[in-house]
């Protein structure tokens, strides 16, 4: 059965098993349940929300979704092709269409290479463009991502920006082959609340500009509430509410999704 | 007399472009039992005055101007031996990623241990042991996991295990620098809540350095909000909360974003960061204010008193009738 057209990403009841070593022989292992039986969809231009706590999992979607992580069981499926196993061809043009943006901008950003460099590497990866059209792309992308006048950050590394100014860099880097689908790992955890608001108005800037679905990975539900239209908590590798991100702020029916509420910091009260 | 008291203190790193002025003229005092909260972006200059207090700070910097009276006696002007007395025993200090500098080859109630023992030689074995027992309960880690190694413990637990560390010399004066900043938001309340109990049961004044607002809120009595190497407002908790002077202060606590209302977040309104090197002459925060006039770009602003407790560091937006400058 073809799913209607206006879902981009379907997960079927992922599991993902992690072994860890726990002695010297090879017998001697420990299974760690990362993601158990998660079903969900994501659709096309949407902003949605995945929310938990370290350790729940929320990180491995976000790995499985973008192939960098192979599931256990279950099936992936984006625009509607099973993409659980492809390779070569179809994987390169996967990698085309699916994008990530880390969670540590300082890991993240290649020291060696200049901002021009950072985002024009995936255009010659991939083969778009020439010499002269790459420079009017990054550029471009540069003023979306608020890296403007775009001749003032071209010639820098790494070293030379704010953690704010890098994860743009990261931002425009995932943006400059124009993907459908774009996995946000906890994009703002290294920066402070001011940094991290100007972040957040990009990424929605950017979902409109270029037509953009997003995956949003946080702890922070006020954060997902801020940016998503529809919210997943996640908690012990299940899925354990879904819903549109009002709801789930306003009426919380799962247990842990009150705790989470009501363990996130206030200062009026 | 506070048990703290600190007096324009002025620390600066030595580095290759020149002299950079982390900390500029910052005072303030604490009351025993008392808790002062530090609110700032990263770069502020809030670590160097935790690490001044503890005279931890690196071989770069120097500390140009002001005294640090702790229990009447200058911290700036004793011998290192004499520190050597003080610290952990007097003053403790949770560090910023600390549970992951815990010893991977030894065991966590050992690590705790060693600590009681070297600051206490006098100390028997069998009453050091039981200090810790004493102490996993404290901080709430059940005792049969004292013989444990940090790789089997969660980062929250690790994060108690460095609480009791900091606490094992009872120590009048703790400050914790940014101690929940790695852990995910129930934990964090988790350890909040801890701290805030161990505090009352032990009258330990505490010294909070946090970029979160909400989390300096929960726990800080005081609070100091710090703009590029310089305090800029600081008052009582309800006072920096629910009236903030300052255009920065109101910046922050506009962008937090909350559970309670709906409101979007102002957006705060962007610049190059400060220039320590070669600050500006006037107000440092005038490049990003949206008030600021040309006198604010040139002469630096007066503290203006709100209230006996409440002092801005800032010429605008303050009715100059209801208040005068203090200094």
């Amino acid at each position: 059965m073809k799913p209607p057209d206006n879902i981009i990403i379907e997960l079927e009841q992922i599991s993902k098993i992690f072994r860890t070593k726990t002695g010297f022989l090879k017998r001697d292992y420990k299974e760690v349940v990362a993601l158990n039986n998660v079903s969900f969809k994501i659709f096309r231009g949407e902003f949605f929300g995945l929310v938990g706590q370290s350790g729940s999992g929320k990180t491995t979607i976000g790995r499985l979704i973008t192939k960098l992580e192979t599931p256990d069981h279950g099936r992936l499926c984006l625009e509607g092709k099973d993409i659980t196993t492809i390779k070569g061809k179809a994987y390169k043009e996967f990698r085309r269409k699916v994008q990530m943006i880390f969670q540590d901008p300082y890991q993240s950003v290649n020291p060696y290479l200049s901002v021009s460099d950072t985002i024009s590497e995936p255009l010659i990866i991939h083969r778009i463009g020439n010499k002269n059209n790459r420079k009017d792309k990054v550029r471009r992308i540069m003023t979306s991502v608020g890296l403007s006048p775009p001749d003032d950050f071209l010639h820098r590394y790494p070293y030379q920006l704010s953690g704010g100014q890098r994860q743009r860099v990261s931002i425009a880097r995932a943006m400059i082959l124009e993907p459908a689908f774009v996995v946000a790992d906890e994009p703002t955890s290294m920066l402070d609340a001011t940094i991290s608001i100007q972040i957040f108005n990009i990424l929605s800037q950017i979902r409109k500009k270029f037509d953009v679905t997003f995956l949003f990975i946080t702890h922070s539900l006020a954060a997902a509430r801020y940016l998503c239209d529809r919210i997943a908590v996640i908690y012990n590798g299940e899925l354990v509410e879904i819903g549109p991100a009002e709801d789930i702020i306003q009426n919380p029916r799962h247990p842990y999704t009150r705790a989470l509420i009501q363990a996130h910091p206030r200062f009026r009260r | 007399m506070p048990l703290l008291s600190v007096d324009n203190l002025s620390i600066g790193y030595q580095t290759r472009k020149g002299f950079l002025k982390s900390v500029e003229g910052v005072s303030f005092s604490l009351e025993q039992g008392k808790s002062l909260g530090f609110v700032g972006e990263s770069g502020c200059g809030k670590t160097t005055i935790g690490m001044a207090l503890m005279r931890l700070l690196p071989d770069n910097a120097s500390i140009k101007n002001g005294r640090i009276l702790f229990n009447g006696t200058d911290l700036l002007k004793i011998s290192e031996e004499e520190m050597r007395r003080i610290r952990w025993k007097k003053i403790a200090m949770i560090f910023q990623a600390a549970m992951n500098a815990l010893n991977p080859v030894h065991r966590v109630g050992e690590q705790i241990m060693e600590a009681i023992l070297t600051h206490d030689p006098a100390i028997s074995r069998a009453s050091a042991t039981n200090q810790v027992e004493n102490l996993f309960r404290m901080v709430g880690i059940p005792k049969d996991r004292m013989r444990d190694f940090p790789h089997n413990y969660s980062g929250g637990m690790k994060q108690r295990a460095i609480i009791a560390m900091a606490l094992a010399c009872n120590p009048a004066l703790l400050i914790a620098d940014e101690p929940t900043t790695a852990l995910d938001v129930i934990v964090q309340s988790q350890i909040l809540n801890a701290i805030k109990e161990l505090r009352k049961a032990f009258e330990i004044s505490l010294i909070f350095i946090s970029h979160d607002i909400a989390v300096v809120a929960d726990v800080c009595d005081d609070i100091n909000i710090m703009f590029a190497g310089q305090v800029i407002e600081s008052g009582k908790r309800e006072e920096v909360f629910t009236s903030p002077v300052h255009p920065y202060t109101k910046e922050l606590l506009g962008s937090y974003l909350t559970l309670d209302e709906k409101t979007a977040p102002d957006l705060p309104y962007s610049g190059e960061t400060v220039n320590l090197i070669h600050p500006p002459s006037g107000c440092r925060f005038s490049e990003r204010c949206p008030v600021a006039d040309s006198t604010c770009r040139q002469t630096q602003p007066e503290w203006v008193e709100i209230s006996p407790t409440h002092k801005v560091h800032c010429n605008v937006g303050i009715d100059v009738d209801e208040t005068e400058a203090i200094k």
